[in-house]
């Protein structure tokens, strides 16, 4: 049960949600941007957070968008997970031109994206609630930095776009009021790479999250859960980049040194062995 | 007086890099008393073997630096799922159980307590190195791992 009494708006357009959200917070109000609510709510729940409003924007169509167009993913940034990974959109491409771009990239956004959560939390948890939310795992922002997206951000001003490698810096930076309305993705056919571990079942969260891509002129190295926030960098050192491509052993990265300013920041749970608390 | 006595074991996949492991079949033989329902009989007898499981494997309370617990809900306190679940094999023996009705005794609970120990020992067996401190995550299995390599 949630154990205090807020407001709900459920505005009809993106301008009447950005609108209400600068009233209230204009009048000392707190309020969020609620879609699928698998961490407002478990967080309001538990009394670690508290509002005074919830602006509902499940309902605006181009939050909901999954559509291709031309050689670009947009991804609704209320779209729930699983509506990425299952939409038909992306897994009827066999008949398309430019099927191998299309096919790879859709892997590699799946690959990570099936790997978030559980099956039934995917069903709710959405793309800008990953993206934008307090939790600081956001894993799905790995492959959407390495494809260099973009994203769409409603302002007071109207909406704008810029590339998220330019928004994302360990987190969304977004204004009070902003929000994220969607996502474009580019296809190629790049070579992608990821690999998650836990601490146990594959529905824990990760103590590390690995996500690479890479083609002859750039290689994206992107981590989450190994420090408190993602990190990415990006190696364009082509002679560099030919050996690991090649295979070479002496081409191996040092993860650690590659983020270096992520050490020291890592969590370390402890975990009640005697079952006694 | 009759007893439930029973046996359990485990066969498990270990993955001796990350430590993560997975249980791929799960054995009880266990004499339960006359059994009435065959079927239902099984149903509880399984229930208790995955309540083990769920309480070797993954089931326990982590503190933050605070010596808060981080994991109060079931978000986060882990419990098995369906993906978890071993193949199940369960034989009954049937010794009768004289003032029980139909000869039948109560079963359910029992077959949680072997499991523990079954776990526990085939890890500990598939790594070389004890492993009795529950519950038995692949994190814990892997500092074995480490330490081993040392």
């Amino acid at each position: 049960m949630i154990p205090f009494d807020f407001d709900y708006y459920r505005p009809n357009s993106i301008d009447e949600a950005v609108k209400i959200m600068h009233a209230l917070t204009g009048s000392g109000k707190k309020a969020y941007y609620y879609a699928g609510g698998t961490e407002l709510i478990t967080n309001f729940r538990k009394g670690k957070s508290k509002a005074d409003a919830v602006i509902d924007i499940k309902g605006l169509l181009e939050l909901t968008e999954l559509s291709l167009k031309n050689d670009e993913l947009v991804m609704g940034a209320a779209l729930s997970l699983n509506r990425v990974i299952n939409h038909g959109v992306l897994t009827n491409v066999k008949n398309d031109i430019n099927t191998r771009a299309k096919s790879s990239t859709h892997k590699a956004i799946k690959s990570v994206f099936n790997k978030i959560a559980d099956n039934t939390t995917r069903n709710a948890l959405t793309l800008g609630g990953n993206l934008c939310g307090r939790l600081t795992y956001k894993e799905a922002v790995l492959p959407l930095l390495a494809y260099d997206a973009t994203v769409v951000i409603a302002s007071q001003d109207g909406l704008y776009e810029k590339p998220l490698r330019e928004v994302f810096d360990k987190r969304m930076k977004l204004g009070a009021e902003e929000l994220l309305v969607k996502i474009k993705v580019k296809f190629n056919d790049k070579i992608s790479f990821s690999l998650r571990e836990t601490e146990g079942t594959e529905t824990d969260y990760p103590v590390l999250h690995l996500f690479t891509l890479i083609d002859k002129e750039e290689l994206f190295v992107g981590l989450s859960g190994y420090s408190s926030l993602p990190v990415y960098q990006l190696i364009t050192d082509k002679e560099l980049i030919k050996d690991i491509m090649a295979g070479k052993e002496s081409a191996a990265l040092d993860l650690c040194e590659l983020f270096e300013s992520a050490r020291g920041l890592v969590k370390e749970p402890r975990l009640l062995t005697e079952n006694t608390c | 007086m009759e007893w439930t006595l029973g046996a359990e074991g485990v066969e498990i996949d270990v993955n001796i890099r990350t430590g993560k492991y997975k249980i791929r079949k799960a054995v009880c033989c266990i004499d339960v008393g006359k059994v009435v329902n065959p079927q239902m009989a099984h149903g509880q007898i399984v229930g208790g073997m995955a309540m083990g499981i769920g309480y070797t494997t993954m089931e326990g309370f982590k503190l933050n630096s605070r010596g808060q617990i981080s994991n109060d809900t079931l978000r986060d306190f882990k419990i098995m799922r369906f993906s978890d679940a071993p193949q199940y094999e369960v034989k009954f023996i049937e010794t009768p159980q004289q003032d029980g009705p139909f000869g039948a005794r109560g079963l359910g609970e029992q077959s949680v307590i072997g499991m523990p120990g079954a776990i526990s020992n085939a890890l500990s067996r598939a790594v070389g190195a004890e492993l009795s401190s529950i519950p038995i995550t692949a994190e814990k299995v892997w500092e074995v791992l480490m330490e081993d390599k040392k």
